[in-house]
């Protein structure tokens, strides 16, 4: 039996032990998986969650919406700006930041602004000396002392509150977000999880018409990167597409994501700027309906919007005629509308709210769900976390909703305000194990269609998901969980992926390929896997080192060689790189011999866009 | 981006501490735009131990065309780099400043595979880099007592093919240029004049990685670099011919084995023997040291 390593299981089992009087059901729980061949332990889902890197979405539009998020987080313009500034240049330029890069990027970025000097002129008999000399201008520091000055700067501006987000709590979003590749990122989500739980991947799809084309090539690649994701961590990532009705081929995007790049859902955001009760809408949930696919909508007047206008596009009265049309559609109103709906009294949803939309709608209709996601104002505690913690007890114990209120955590965006892990465990530690059980696995598991624990009641979609990871089987990055080695059968060769290294990314095949030009023999006997580490010194054109004669003249001549070869391959530069800028860096990476290969890739990747990321 | 190259010297080495920085005081082509530091202990053939700091200061930049069958790199150059110690008549090195430009042909032809087909090297051909340059030297030691002005052109030729026969084909640099001493002590007490001067310099070594030669297992990391290195100087006033060389052969060999430790990238041992143009002086040295940093 696996030992589950997330923090919050430990709490779990001591809630379970000593604070609460677990109902027969719940006993059932827990002695019942304890015999069952695959479910020994009960698997856990986060609902609702985000696996998609920065990368993925970055364009002008983008930067402006995620810089209004930051904004409404209650964090100072000079944030906002340097939080935008950073982005606006990885638009330009993408690149793969390493931990400190980013550290000294955001730091330096905040010392630029003029708000900030006007911020530091305006307190300086207040502010900490670290802050005082930031702001006579950027300064060139180490990575412990940039984290300090963060640190010291998230102190002074004081907004740690619950719900509330520190400038700590950007960086650290922003180093989660910039990951080079998705499976990374969906990592950091799983590393605090139990190993055979899993959670759902809900794109994003923040598209920006004014610039098609890098819009296309950003969606396709968070596509391709998710369906990957889901292959490399087979059974445990969800995938559900993105659907904006403002892209032209969304229909054909969404279809052949379903069905044939395993995508088990579909997941709207109207507030980024278009309405559900249209006919190309209509269309869409006319095909989940007739494919058994479930929906995840954003339901809340909060996160991303295009402006303020289509902050109500997620209204839940909208779906009456829609739903009433398709009794049967699964839909989840992610955020239950709010939080606000459940914090107003002890065990009762809060009239003419959102809130109380969604659970009239429940009521009339049985594949209605709710989440919780983001949910943190009542982490501040009194009478507003009495009153939603008995709400929520309230709607997950009711029989009319039963296992279909979903625990769901938001993250990576929840980062914003917390980590994921503190997130679960408030859950844990607030709720009686047998509604946490419930909204955690229970009712995420009927609403995505997972079979139950004796194999039977798979839905289509997850039949359609199961097929797809086992047209896989020759080469899934880890060992398949237990509900889905059953449901596929047979047996998967598991190839450890190393995170951004990965031969079906061409920028990876190119870089590999590339290097065998300048490889050892013995170093070409590594063969690919064991070649993400080599460090660049290990190549032949590092002979003798910096100082030896020809030395800069081999790493421009690689740089310019390895551009040569990506383009001739088909490669176009990304955003505003042309031959100077990326000879220049590749140059850079050439001349540090502690540089391995796969990082070598990455800067690939962030230069070049590869035919084949259209999917 | 430091580089350091830590060396331990023996017999009649004038460096304790030698570092990256000094041996690409002579690089010709493109500079690596940035201020670098490595601080040096420095105890010459004769004088006193000192300390010290090998610097360099320089901005540069590039303009690069790239297509599959031609790739180019045009460059600008502008540098200030040497070294400088507490005790300036100890310091056995000097302190240069140059400008120069030029131009990098990469001669090859890049042809990658198909991405049905498993990764592999692609085809094309590849005979290496051609680097060729111009530059404009300022040269003296640091009590500015002897100095001179250059104007030379530079050519490079390298290569990094891993098969075994690229290993035989030497790394070439040609250099060859006016001179004009501007001021100068040694000179100045025998009478000489200051008249314009040629210098033609050469050098050419061999990059041989054992691995590439055929050892396998940890030997394979191992490189020997033999180097000789030819000057000439002609057009010198025959009074300076006595306190002055006027051409000098200077060889050595050095063997380099990268390590997989955090600040020590790579160990190396080197014997050198011969003159320099800025030392006249017939040394021989052995030298080990590290590399820290890359």
């Amino acid at each position: 039996m696996h030992e589950a390593r997330g923090s919050y299981r430990n709490i779990f089992k001591s809630a379970n032990a000593t604070n609460v009087t677990a109902p027969p059901s719940a006993h059932f729980w827990f002695t019942e998986l304890s015999v069952h061949p695959y479910l020994r332990r009960l698997m856990l889902i986060n609902a609702h969650a985000h696996v998609f890197n920065l990368q993925t979405v970055l364009s002008h539009q983008a930067v402006k919406i995620i810089g209004q998020r930051v904004r409404d987080r209650g964090l100072p313009e000079f944030v906002v700006e340097a939080v935008e500034r950073l982005l606006d240049e990885l638009v330009a330029r993408p690149e793969n930041l390493d931990e400190n890069e980013l550290l000294a990027r955001f730091v330096v970025r905040i010392a630029s602004t003029n708000s900030f000097k006007s911020f530091v002129a305006a307190n300086l008999d207040a502010l900490p000396v670290e802050i005082r000399l930031l702001g006579d201008g950027p300064k060139k520091l180490g990575t412990a002392a940039l984290r300090n000055v963060l640190d010291k700067l998230s102190t002074a501006l004081g907004t740690t509150a619950a719900g509330r987000s520190s400038v700590f709590d950007i960086y650290e979003t922003l180093r989660i977000a910039l990951e080079a590749d998705i499976v990374t990122v969906a990592d950091h989500l799983l590393g605090h999880m139990g190993p055979e739980d899993g959670l759902v991947a809900l794109m994003m799809d923040i598209t920006a018409e004014q610039e098609p084309k890098r819009d296309r090539a950003n969606f396709r690649a968070q596509i391709r990167g998710t369906s990957d994701a889901a292959v490399q961590r087979p059974g445990r990532i969800f995938p559900f597409i993105a659907v904006n009705s403002k892209r032209a081929d969304h229909f054909d995007l969404m279809r052949n994501a379903l069905e044939k790049l395993g995508f088990v859902g579909v997941k709207l955001y109207p507030s980024l700027g278009y309405q559900v009760d249209t006919e190309p809408m209509k269309q869409v949930f006319d095909y989940c309906v007739q494919n058994d696919v479930p929906i995840v909508m954003h339901c809340t007047r909060g996160g991303f919007y295009a402006s303020q206008q289509t902050q109500s596009f997620g209204d839940p009265a909208i779906w009456e005629p829609i739903l009433k049309a398709r009794p049967t559609l699964r839909i989840c109103f992610a955020h239950c509308g709010g939080e606000e709906g459940l914090e107003s009294a002890p065990g009762t949803v809060k009239p003419k709210t959102w809130t109380a939309e969604i659970v009239k709608l429940m009521e009339l209709y049985p594949n209605a769900c709710m989440d919780v996601a983001y949910h943190t104002g009542m982490m501040s505690g009194g009478v507003v976390e009495t009153n939603y913690l008995a709400t929520i007890q309230a709607l997950a114990t009711n029989p009319k909703y039963q296992n279909r209120i979903l625990f769901g955590t938001d993250a990576w965006i929840l980062r914003l305000t917390m980590a994921d892990d503190s997130f679960w465990q408030y859950f844990v530690a607030k709720l009686p194990a047998p509604v946490f059980q419930q909204m955690a696995g229970e009712a995420p598991r009927r609403f995505l269609g997972l079979p139950m624990a004796d194999g039977t009641g798979i839905r289509p979609n997850m039949q359609r998901f199961v097929d797809f990871i086992a047209s896989h089987r020759d080469a899934v990055g880890a060992e398949p969980t237990p509900w889905l080695r059953a449901a596929a059968g047979g047996t998967f060769a598991v190839l450890p992926s190393i995170p951004g290294w990965n031969l079906k990314n061409h920028a990876h095949f190119y870089t590999y390929s590339y290097a065998l030009r300048v490889m050892t023999p013995a170093d070409t006997h590594l063969g690919f896997p064991k070649s993400a580490d080599l460090p660049l010194r290990r190549l032949t054109y590092w002979i003798g080192g910096p100082g030896s004669l020809g030395f800069d003249t081999r790493c421009e001549g690689n740089a310019l060689k390895l551009a040569a070869f990506c383009k001739a391959a088909g490669a176009v530069y990304e955003g505003e790189y042309d031959d100077d800028s990326a000879v220049e860096q590749f140059a850079n990476v050439f001349e540090n011999g502690d540089t391995t290969l796969a990082k070598l890739a990455a800067t690939v990747d962030a230069v070049f866009r590869f035919a084949s990321e259209d999917i | 981006m430091n580089r350091i190259r830590l060396t331990t010297a023996f017999s009649t080495s004038f460096l304790l501490v030698s570092g990256l920085l000094g041996a690409q005081a002579d690089s010709p082509g493109e500079c690596d735009t940035g201020v670098k530091i490595a601080p040096a202990l420095v105890r010459p053939d004769s004088g006193a131990t000192t300390l010290g700091a090998r610097f360099a200061i320089a901005r540069g930049s590039a303009r690069a065309k790239v297509t599959q069958s031609f790739a180019r790199r045009y460059y600008t150059c502008a540098e200030g780099r040497g070294l400088a110690t507490a005790r300036p008549a100890s310091n056995p090195d000097d302190l240069k400043a140059r400008m120069a430009g030029g131009v990098l042909f990469v001669l090859a032809k890049v042809v990658p595979p198909k991405p049905e087909e498993p990764p592999n090297p692609g085809g094309g051909f590849d005979y290496g880099y051609l680097s060729v340059g111009a530059q404009v030297l300022g040269e003296a030691n640091q009590r500015f007592t002897e100095s001179l002005v250059a104007f030379r052109g530079e050519l490079i030729y390298t290569h990094d093919q891993p098969e075994l026969v690229w290993q035989f084909v030497p790394h070439v640099l040609l250099a060859y240029g006016l001179s004009r001493v501007t001021a100068s002590r040694l000179r100045d007490s025998v009478g000489a004049s200051d008249d314009n001067e040629q210098l033609f310099d050469a050098t050419v070594n061999w990059g041989l990685s054992l691995g590439v030669l055929g050892a396998t297992g940890p030997v394979a990391r191992l490189t020997l670099i033999p180097g000789v290195r030819h000057f000439e100087k002609t057009g010198v006033d025959p009074r300076a011919k006595s306190v002055d060389i006027t051409s000098g052969t200077h060889t050595s060999i050095m063997a380099m084995y990268p390590t997989s430790l955090k600040w020590i990238s790579a160990v190396f041992a080197e014997w050198a023997r011969g003159p320099l143009p800025t030392q006249p002086q017939r040394r021989r040295a052995w030298l080990i040291g590290v590399v820290s940093g890359t």
